[in-house]
């Protein structure tokens, strides 16, 4: 469910790219800050994204400073400082994460590993978030509750993660949370889901694991589901795309909003189109 | 238990006792799946409120109503491909009255 909301490079300003890299950088010192070194190696580009949106819709004012790191231990690099709302993230993304491990293991599948090098990270969030981990246990659970049902609609299966997403922007936004930023939030949850199980989809076929676009359609590949239901699915998703410009227009931002644009208007469209070829994920362009 | 019960719900924003009343119904005719319609459309779960709308359409062809608000469905999902921002800010916010529920709440009442 990691790595899908990227930037689309060939669009970003020079500014904006520097900038997501140093809120990057940001969001690894805030996982160090509030779960350990450990919790780092889990540091995902959507929690990177959470965080540019969040702090532009709070209005907290970021610091960038050149800083050394433990993957950069020679030449000082431009840093977002992590502030309480980073460290607060950094703790999501160490949370998010445990639970994945969690679910992979339940699936049968490897990660007791790698849960347990989070462990320590997802005791401590719990300990200093415990409102935060409380809405992420809730709707997990309620997640884990669908999928045990084996629903077959993607609407349904998508929308604990999505409420999940949406009530975590309250959290984060309070008073300036709106209609708007819980639909662009909903809506962003949605897709991270359902993008997921549709680039999934021969994999989950294979394997037999919950995936609703399997139990809707029953193709057994993705050329033959693309086929016989592509405008079906088509049209779920361009009413994501749909509500997620919505919500944005109604949303006040406080600082420059051409990166997040980027994102969400160009970025997750791409990665849809990709998805829906059947092309492999690539890792995202770092350098330019 | 009548539609009209289901239509009240729904208009007043009680969309679990909507849900509850439809999955009482045993026989489901073409206004059943619009109705259904009407409640997927309010949890925002267009491609289910989508495959209702069709079943609507597929039982009762002739019902203007089910075709309006199949348009204006589908007009929410017209996306145009990583549009720039001015064409965002010049088409404003389209609320949900202006595309889906002018068809599908005319006559079940205030909806948004």
């Amino acid at each position: 469910m990691f790595g899908y909301v990227r930037y689309d490079i060939p669009n970003l300003y020079i500014k904006d790219f520097m900038l997501y890299k140093a809120m990057y950088c940001g969001l690894c010192k805030g996982i160090g800050a509030s779960c350990g070194q450990m919790a780092r190696v889990g540091l995902t580009y959507d929690v990177t994204f959470l965080s540019i949106i969040l702090h532009n819709m709070t209005g907290v004012d970021i610091r960038v400073e050149k800083q050394h790191c433990v993957e950069h231990a020679i030449k000082k690099r431009p840093i977002a400082v992590a502030d309480d709302l980073t460290k607060e993230l950094g703790a999501l993304n160490t949370v998010l994460l445990y639970f994945k491990l969690t679910d992979d293991i339940s699936d049968g599948g490897k990660g007791r590993g790698r849960r347990l090098w989070f462990k320590k990270g997802y005791k401590r969030a719990k300990k200093a978030y415990p409102a935060l981990v409380e809405i992420i246990t809730r709707f997990m659970a309620e997640q884990d509750r669908v999928e045990k049902k084996k629903s077959a609609s993607p609407d349904m299966a998508a929308d604990p993660t999505a409420c999940m997403m949406s009530e975590l922007s309250d959290h984060f936004l309070k008073e300036k949370a709106s209609e708007s930023t819980r639909q662009l939030f909903y809506a962003l949850g949605k897709w991270v889901y359902l993008i997921d199980a549709l680039d999934d989809y021969e994999k989950d076929v294979k394997k037999k694991n919950y995936n609703p676009f399997v139990l809707s359609y029953g193709c057994k590949t993705r050329e033959e589901l693309f086929q016989g239901h592509g405008n079906d699915i088509a049209f779920l998703f361009n009413t994501m795309f749909y509500d997620m410009r919505e919500g944005l227009s109604g949303i006040r931002f406080h600082f420059n909003r051409d990166l997040t644009d980027n994102v969400i208007l160009r970025g997750i469209p791409l990665e849809t189109e990709r998805v829906m070829k059947g092309q492999k994920k690539e890792k995202m362009e770092q350098k330019v | 238990m009548t539609y009209s019960e289901i239509e009240q719900c729904i208009g007043e924003g009680q969309i679990a006792k909507a849900q509850k009343l439809l999955d009482e119904f045993r026989d489901r005719d073409a206004e059943w799946h619009y109705l259904q319609a009407c409640v997927y459309y309010k949890r925002n779960w267009l491609g289910e409120c989508k495959k209702h709308l069709e079943e609507a359409i597929r039982l009762d062809g002739e019902n203007a109503k089910y075709r309006e608000a199949y348009e204006k469905l589908n007009a929410r999902a017209e996306y145009e491909n990583a549009p720039d921002r001015e064409t965002e800010q010049k088409k404003g916010r389209m609320g949900c009255c202006e595309t889906f529920c002018y068809g599908i709440c005319d006559g079940i009442g205030s909806c948004c």
